[in-house]
C-alpha cells in the first residue's frame, strides 16, 4: 500500500514539475534572463522534473531490489532467482518500466542540455519543449504506472488485500542474457538524444532565429545517430548471437521502427552541414528533425499500442483504451503542434537566392539525402500496413521482408554511388574533367569486381550492380582517407562511417545473398551431413544444475570437414516460466574469417518406430518389437497431483513392468498434463536394454479408471536444427562499428564548433 | 510555391509506388476453399486437430498434421521444416503456403501463444502460495 502511494504521489509531482517547467518557461523566453522570475521558477521547475524522475526511478529499483512482489510490475518481470544484472534489467522489462527509463534518459539529456546551453548562453526555449516531451511521458506512467500494486491491477481474480505473492513470475527466460542489460538503455539513450535537435530547432522556428539553433544542433544529431546506430546494432547482434532468428535483421515492425528515426537523423545531420556551408535548407533540417522525433513517437504508438500484437516478435500487448487514447494524443501534438509553428514561421526565412553547383558536394548531399527520406518512407509505408488495411477496411495481407529487400536494393546503389561520389566534389562547385580523370581507376576496378561477381558467384544483374557500386564506395573511402591522413588531417569521422556503410552493404549482400541453410535432423551417435560438413550427436550435458526453475541442456554436437574438426554448443532448456511446457533455445555459431557456421536449434521430436499400443490398467501385451518381450501396464500413479492438490499440472504416471529376455524391469512412464492449457506432453524414457524410448501420450478418460486407456508410443528423440552457411558476415560487424565509430569521431570534431559570438548570428 | 507542388506530386507518385508494389510481396489471409482457387501463396488461419494424426517425418524433415480453418473446412497440411515452438499450445496458427492437390505445403508456420507471457492473474495464483 505504501509503495504504491509513495510512488503515485512522485509521479504525480513530477508531471505538475514538467507542466511548470514547459509554461514557464515557454512564457519566460520571451524576456531570454535567467533574473527574470518567470526563468527562475522554470528552472526551478525543470529541476524539481529531474529529480523527481530520478528518485521515482530510484524507487522502483530499490523495490525490485527488495522483492516488492505486492507491486504488479515488480511481481511481473522479476523473482528471486535473477541474478543481480538481470534484476536491475528487470526495471524495464515491462511497458511501465520502459517509460520511466525513457523518462529517465530525458531528464539526464535534459540536464545535460541545460548545462550545454548555459555554457553557451543559449535560451532555455528548448528546454521548455523539453518539459513538455517529459510530461506527456509522465503522464501515461500516472495511467500505467510501475507501481500500482496486484489487488489494482487484477481487480477480478479475488486476490484477497493482504495477499503478498512469494515469489515474482519472473523475466521471460529468453530475455535471460546479458544483452537485456546493454542494447535497451542505449536505444532509450539513442531516442532521448534525438528529442534534442528537435527541440533546438523548434525554438529556432519559434524565435525567428534560424542560425544560431541550427549550429548547437549538429552536436546533438550526431551524438543521437552514434548512439542510437548502436543501438540497434546491438539488438541485431543479440537476435543473431543468442536469440537463434537466423539473422540479425528481420524487417519486424519494431526494428524497422528504431531504424526509421535513424535513416531521419542521419539525414539531418548532412542538411545541417549543408546549411553551414550554403546557408539555405533551414525548412529541411527543421522538417527532418521533426521527423526524426515523431518517428519515435510513432514507433512508441506502433509497438506499445498492440496493433501489431499478431505481426511483431517484441510487440507489447494491448496497454488499454486510456493509454492508447494518450499515446494517440501525444503522436497528434507534436505532429500538428510543430506544423503550426511551421507555417507561422517560414515566412520570416531570409530569402536569398543561393546558387547550387551541379557538381558539386552539395547537389550530391541533396541527391543522398532524398534518397534517404526514400527509404524511410518505403519503411514507414510498408511497417504500417496493418494499420492502413484497417483504417481503410481491406482485407488483411501479410507482408514478406523480400517487399523491404526489392525495395532496398536500388536503395542501396544510389546510396552508395552518392556516399562515394559526394566525398569527390567540392563544396560550392568543381570541375567534372578533373573528377574523371580521378576516378577512373576506381570505377574499372569496381566493374572488374563486378563482373567477376557476376560470372563466378550469382548470376543476377541487381546483384552485380550493387557490388560495382559497394566497390565504388570502398575504394574511395579508403583512398580519400588515405590522402587524408598523409596530409595529417585526422578528422575522419566522415570518411569512416561511409566505409562503414558500404561494408555493411557488402557484408549484408555477402551473408544474405549468399547464405544457404538447411534443416538436419541428429540421433544420438548417427551421422547427418550439410555443406560438406558431418554432424553426430555425442552428447547431452545437463547444465545450470544449481537452478531449480530450470532444466537446461548443452548438446554436443561433432562437426567435421576437410580441414575442420569442432564442436557446436547449442542449447534447449526448459523453464519453469511456462511450466516447463515448450522448450526453449539458443544457437552456437562458430565464427571463421570467411564465414560463419550457424547452427540453430528448432524443435526436439520423436520419430514413432513402432505403432502405438492402447491398454487398460492391469493388461498385459506382446512387446511391438519383439513377441518373446513383453509389455505390462501395473497402475497408474498421481502421487504429484496428491501432492499439489492446487496446482493445475502435474506429472501423470504409468508404472510399467517390462519383461525382455526372460528379465522383468519396472519402470513409470509420466506425462506432463497442464489443465490450464489441456496439453499432454510426454516425458520419454529409456526402454531398459534398448536404444529407443517409450512415450506416454494420451489418456482417454471414462467414468472410471479401470475402464480408463492409455496411449503409449515408441520412438527414437531427434534434435533437429539448421544449419547455415553466412559468408563474410563478419563485415556486417565490421561496417556497422565503422558507422557508429565515424559518428562518434565527428561528435568530438562539433563539441566545440559554437561558441558565444555564434549565437547572435 | 512551384517546387512544393513539384516535391508533394512526386511523394504522391512514389507512395503510390510503394502501394502498388505490395502485390507482390504480399500475401492474403483467406481460406482453404479459397486458397484451393487461388492456387498460389496464400496465408490461412486456423487451429490443428488434436484428434488426427500428427508426425515428423525425419526421412524428408516434414511436419505433417490436420488442420481446421476457420470456417470448418479440414485440410491435410504438410510443412518443410520442424514442428514450430508452442505449436501443441498455440490455440491458433497461420499456415503460409499454397495447395497442392489436397495438400498445403506450408512453408512457414506462425503460433500464437495464448498469453505472451504476460503476467496474467492465473499464473498469480498459483505462482504464489497465499501467506496469511
Amino acid at each position: 500500500m505504501e509503495a504504491k502511494l509513495l510512488g503515485k504521489i512522485i509521479l504525480y509531482l513530477s508531471a505538475l514539475s514538467w507542466l511548470q517547467s514547459f509554461l514557464l518557461l515557454l512564457f519566460g523566453s520571451k524576456k531570454n534572463e535567467i533574473s527574470d522570475n518567470l526563468n527562475k521558477y522554470g528552472l526551478w521547475a525543470f529541476y524539481s522534473g529531474i529529480l523527481t524522475i530520478v528518485l521515482a526511478s530510484i524507487y522502483l529499483l530499490f523495490n525490485i531490489l527488495s522483492y516488492n512482489f505486492t507491486l504488479s510490475y515488480v511481481w511481473s518481470y522479476s523473482s528471486r532467482k535473477l541474478p543481480f544484472l538481470l534484476l536491475i534489467s528487470s526495471f524495464y522489462a515491462g511497458q511501465e518500466g520502459s517509460f520511466l527509463l525513457w523518462a529517465l534518459f530525458l531528464s539526464l539529456v535534459g540536464f545535460f542540455l541545460y548545462l550545454y546551453l548555459k555554457k553557451y548562453s543559449f535560451e532555455f526555449l528548448p528546454l521548455s519543449f523539453l518539459s513538455l516531451v517529459v510530461f506527456f511521458i509522465t503522464i501515461i506512467l500516472i495511467f500505467k504506472s510501475p507501481f500500482a500494486d496486484i489487488w489494482e491491477t487484477f481487480p477480478d481474480g479475488n486476490i484477497p488485500k493482504d495477499f503478498v505473492p512469494q515469489d515474482g513470475r519472473g523475466l521471460n527466460p529468453v530475455l535471460e542474457n546479458y544483452w537485456i542489460a546493454i542494447h535497451p538503455p542505449i536505444l532509450f539513450l539513442g531516442y532521448s538524444l534525438l528529442t534534442v535537435p528537435f527541440v533546438l530547432l523548434l525554438s529556432s522556428f519559434v524565435k525567428k532565429d534560424f542560425y544560431g539553433f541550427q549550429k548547437a544542433s549538429s552536436f546533438w544529431a550526431l551524438l543521437a545517430a552514434g548512439v542510437l546506430g548502436l543501438g540497434i546494432m546491438l539488438g541485431g547482434f543479440w537476435a543473431y548471437e543468442t536469440l537463434g532468428w537466423g539473422g540479425y535483421w528481420g524487417w519486424d515492425p519494431v526494428e524497422n521502427s528504431s531504424l526509421v528515426p535513424w535513416i531521419f537523423v542521419t539525414a539531418l545531420v548532412h542538411t545541417l552541414i549543408l546549411q553551414r556551408v550554403n546557408g539555405g535548407f533551414i525548412r529541411t533540417n527543421y522538417i527532418l528533425s521533426w521527423l526524426s522525433f515523431v518517428g519515435v513517437l510513432y514507433a512508441t504508438y506502433l509497438t506499445r499500442s498492440g496493433v501489431l500484437s499478431d505481426t511483431s516478435v517484441h510487440s507489447f500487448v494491448d496497454p488499454g483504451k486510456v493509454v492508447n487514447a494518450l499515446l494517440l494524443t501525444g503522436l497528434g501534438i507534436f505532429i500538428l503542434f510543430p506544423i503550426v509553428i511551421f507555417f507561422f514561421a517560414t515566412k520570416s526565412i531570409p530569402k536569398e537566392n543561393r546558387r547550387i553547383g551541379s557538381f558539386s558536394r552539395e547537389s550530391f548531399t541533396i541527391f543522398g539525402t532524398i534518397v534517404l527520406i526514400l527509404a524511410a518512407l518505403v519503411i514507414i509505408v510498408g511497417t504500417s500496413l496493418p494499420i492502413i488495411q484497417d483504417v481503410i477496411g481491406a482485407p488483411k495481407v501479410a507482408l514478406e521482408p523480400s517487399f523491404y529487400n526489392q525495395w532496398m536494393l536500388p536503395i542501396a546503389i544510389l546510396i552508395l554511388i552518392l556516399n562515394a561520389l559526394s566525398l569527390y566534389f567540392k563544396w560550392k562547385d568543381a570541375q567534372l574533367n578533373f573528377i574523371t580523370k580521378q576516378i577512373i581507376l576506381n570505377f574499372s576496378l569496381s566493374l572488374a569486381f563486378a563482373i567477376i561477381f557476376f560470372l563466378f558467384i550469382n548470376k543476377s544483374i541487381p546483384f552485380a550492380i550493387l557490388v560495382f557500386s559497394i566497390v565504388f564506395a570502398i575504394t574511395i573511402n579508403l583512398k580519400k582517407s588515405v590522402e587524408k591522413i598523409l596530409s595529417g588531417n585526422l578528422k575522419l569521422g566522415a570518411f569512416l562511417s561511409h566505409l562503414g556503410i558500404a561494408l555493411l552493404f557488402l557484408g549484408s549482400l555477402l551473408s544474405g545473398g549468399l547464405e544457404e541453410t538447411k534443416t538436419i535432423n541428429l540421433i544420438e551417435g548417427k551421422q547427418a551431413s550439410a555443406f560438406g560438413y558431418d554432424f553426430i550427436l555425442f552428447k547431452k550435458e545437463q547444465i545450470e544444475l544449481d537452478k531449480p526453475d530450470r532444466e537446461k541442456y548443452k548438446f554436443h554436437i561433432k562437426v567435421n570437414s576437410s580441414g575442420v574438426s569442432t564442436v557446436v554448443k547449442p542449447i534447449v532448456y526448459w523453464s519453469e516460466f511456462n511450466n516447463f511446457e515448450q522448450p526453449f533455445f539458443e544457437p552456437d555459431i562458430k565464427t571463421f574469417v570467411t564465414k560463419d557456421l550457424y547452427f540453430s536449434p528448432k524443435s526436439l521430436a520423436f520419430t514413432d518406430l513402432f505403432s502405438p499400443i492402447t491398454l487398460k490398467k492391469g493388461q498385459k501385451v506382446p512387446a511391438p518389437w519383439s513377441s518373446n518381450d513383453s509389455i505390462h501396464f501395473v497402475s497408474y500413479d498421481m502421487s504429484s497431483m496428491h501432492r499439489n492438490p492446487n496446482q493445475n499440472f502435474f506429472n501423470f504416471g504409468l508404472v510399467i513392468n517390462y519383461f525382455i529376455d526372460g528379465k522383468e524391469f519396472v519402470d513409470t512412464v509420466y506425462s506432463l498434463l497442464n489443465l490450464n492449457m489441456n496439453s499432454f506432453n510426454p516425458v520419454w524414457s529409456i526402454v531398459p536394454t534398448k536404444d529407443f524410448s517409450i512415450g506416454f501420450i494420451k489418456f482417454s478418460p471414462e467414468e472410471n479408471l479401470e475402464n480408463s486407456t492409455v496411449e503409449l508410443a515408441f520412438g527414437q528423440e531427434v534434435f533437429i536444427a539448421d544449419v547455415s552457411i553466412k559468408p563474410f558476415i563478419l563485415l556486417v560487424w565490421i561496417g556497422v562499428i565503422f558507422t557508429v565509430a565515424g559518428f562518434i569521431i565527428a561528435v568530438f570534431k562539433y563539441r566545440h564548433q559554437i561558441n558565444n559570438t555564434n549565437f547572435t548570428t | 510555391m512551384k517546387k512544393y507542388i513539384l516535391i508533394a506530386f512526386a511523394t504522391i507518385i512514389f507512395l503510390i509506388l510503394i502501394l502498388v508494389s505490395f502485390n507482390k510481396s504480399a500475401i492474403v489471409y483467406t481460406d482453404f476453399q479459397n486458397a484451393k482457387k487461388l492456387g498460389k501463396r496464400v496465408q490461412v488461419v486456423g487451429s490443428w486437430i488434436k484428434e488426427m494424426p500428427i508426425r515428423y517425418d525425419i526421412n524428408s524433415s516434414k511436419f505433417e498434421f490436420y488442420m481446421k480453418d476457420k470456417k470448418g473446412e479440414v485440410m491435410f497440411v504438410s510443412h518443410n521444416g520442424a514442428q514450430p515452438n508452442n505449436f501443441t499450445i498455440a490455440p491458433e496458427i497461420v499456415v503460409q503456403g499454397f495447395v497442392k492437390d489436397t495438400t498445403f505445403v506450408a512453408s512457414q508456420i506462425i503460433t500464437k501463444c495464448p498469453s505472451k507471457y504476460e503476467g496474467e492473474v492465473e499464473h498469480l495464483k498459483y505462482g504464489g502460495e497465499i501467506v496469511r
